[in-house]
């Protein structure tokens, strides 16, 4: 039997625990940003400890590795460079068009650096704290990048830190677009990898048997077919690459198919990322 | 319970949830993260009375909650459970005992999850139940098992530098005494 102490004790509890459960949605991620005030010290405690680490490594890289690998960067950069011109044309003759089309232009990416300050401690969610707020003109549902592809989306935001949802959680789901065959579907998470999502719903014409190729809108799924962002639903700009196809199903009792789909940025090893203001 | 032990209890859960939210090693090597909060909720509701179950809860329960895509105030439900439950029977736990501790990090460490992912099944987003998230249930009970001796030894530690040691017994006894009398 429990005593009148513990009681008492397990009632504050309950009752503290209940008023934090009935908090709205806003207020508690409010709180939540507060509370996480509480730990800056460790944040800058970690980027310090980050960059000395860095700076340590940097004294013990020998001078042929570094010099071999500035002679790398300077190709890439020349051969950068050559994109680049031809890109600018081609955006130019493409702003063109879109005036005598009468098509309104596409807005440009306003891309704010960030760095991932904390991850979730619960390991059934899949969020991170990046170190960009409302100060810095970030607001909720921006889409989070990094150069290799889409990251997630912004979940929450305090006056210096955000919280982002990352993909392949439950909360995070975005209209994909096969690049190859122009299918719209939607990114859901897969349970078993979290490497992996599933871009499901997309459309199926012939029924399907195991180790059947599989054909849609008279084009080939394959694995390996690569995965965009399709711009529907107004949340994540299209074009935005999330990953590659690694094998297609039919699903939903032959109804549509599915494919896996292999991320394009490894969601565990984040560091810096980028906020897409749009 | 005195100062001493608020203040340290309160740290104890700050640093454990520093540690959770900003240490990644064992993400990149085991794939999933440990919880300290459960073997340090054995230690407090082992060694220490019930307001500091009370406080270890609310705040290393809330503190876990911020960081996390969790409504605010389930970690501290099952961290207080765990706790209450651990307190009521602590005459039974031989706590001074190596494989109590690591049996206690073990029921705690598999406890406090199990009951969060309860929990969390009745609200808007429930947890997926998936095979990995079991495998990564009994790693965090494993890992817990495996903190909470270290846990005790941190604390033994921080007791013998900060508290009043007894003084060393004399060795002086009466009946050894030599009385000398005149013959």
């Amino acid at each position: 039997m429990l005593r009148k102490p513990q009681y008492i004790a397990l009632g504050i509890l309950a009752l503290a625990g209940l008023i934090f459960l009935s908090l709205p949605d806003a207020l508690a991620s409010r709180v939540k940003l507060t509370l996480t005030g509480l730990f800056l010290p460790v944040f800058g405690l970690a980027e310090t400890t980050q960059n000395v680490a860095r700076q340590v490594g940097n004294t013990v890289v020998p001078r042929s590795d570094l010099i071999r690998e500035l002679e790398q960067l300077r190709a890439e950069k020349q051969k950068l460079e050559f994109n680049l011109a031809q890109t600018q044309e081609a955006i130019r003759e493409n702003e063109r068009l879109r005036k005598l089309a009468g098509v309104p232009a596409r807005p440009a990416w306003k891309l704010k650096p960030a760095r991932v300050i904390a991850r979730d401690p619960a390991n059934w969610w899949r969020t991170v704290f990046i170190d960009l707020g409302s100060k810095d003109g970030v607001r909720v549902d921006l889409p989070v990048m990094t150069p290799e592809g889409l990251v997630g989306r912004v979940a929450a935001v305090g006056t210096t830190r955000s919280q982002v949802v990352l993909l392949g959680d439950q909360t995070c789901r975005v209209a994909g677009l096969v690049r190859e065959t122009a299918e719209n579907g939607i990114i859901v998470p897969y349970a078993a990898d979290p490497s992996i999502v599933t871009l499901t719903y997309l459309s199926r014409n012939s029924s399907v048997k195991p180790g059947q190729t599989i054909t849609t809108s008279g084009l080939e799924l394959k694995p390996g077919n690569q995965v965009l962002t399709s711009g529907l639903g107004g949340v994540f700009p299209a074009g935005i690459r999330i990953g590659e196809i690694l094998d297609v199903r039919s699903d939903g009792f032959g109804l549509y198919q599915s494919a896996r789909v292999k991320l394009a940025v490894n969601l565990n090893a984040l560091d810096h990322v980028w906020v897409v203001a749009q | 319970m005195n100062r001493l032990e608020t203040i340290s209890i309160l740290f104890a859960a700050w640093v454990a949830v520093a540690f959770e939210v900003c240490f990644n090693g064992f993400r990149h090597v085991v794939g999933f993260q440990i919880s300290l909060l459960p073997p340090l909720m054995v230690y407090v509701a082992l060694s220490n009375s019930l307001p500091g179950v009370v406080l270890l809860a609310l705040a290393g329960g809330i503190a876990h909650d911020a960081f996390s895509a969790n409504p605010i105030g389930v970690a501290t439900l099952s961290l207080a459970v765990t706790g209450m439950l651990l307190h009521h029977n602590r005459d039974l736990v031989l706590r001074d005992q190596g494989y109590a501790q690591v049996a206690m990090g073990l029921l705690a460490s598999a406890l406090v999850p199990a009951l969060t992912v309860l929990a969390l099944m009745n609200t808007q987003h429930p947890v997926a139940l998936t095979w990995r998230l079991l495998g990564h249930w009994l790693g965090m009970a494993v890992g817990g098992a495996v903190c909470t001796p270290l846990v005790f030894r941190f604390f033994a530690l921080l007791n013998h530098w900060f508290s009043y040691q007894p003084l060393p017994e004399s060795r002086f006894r009466d009946t050894r005494q030599i009385k000398r009398t005149r013959i």
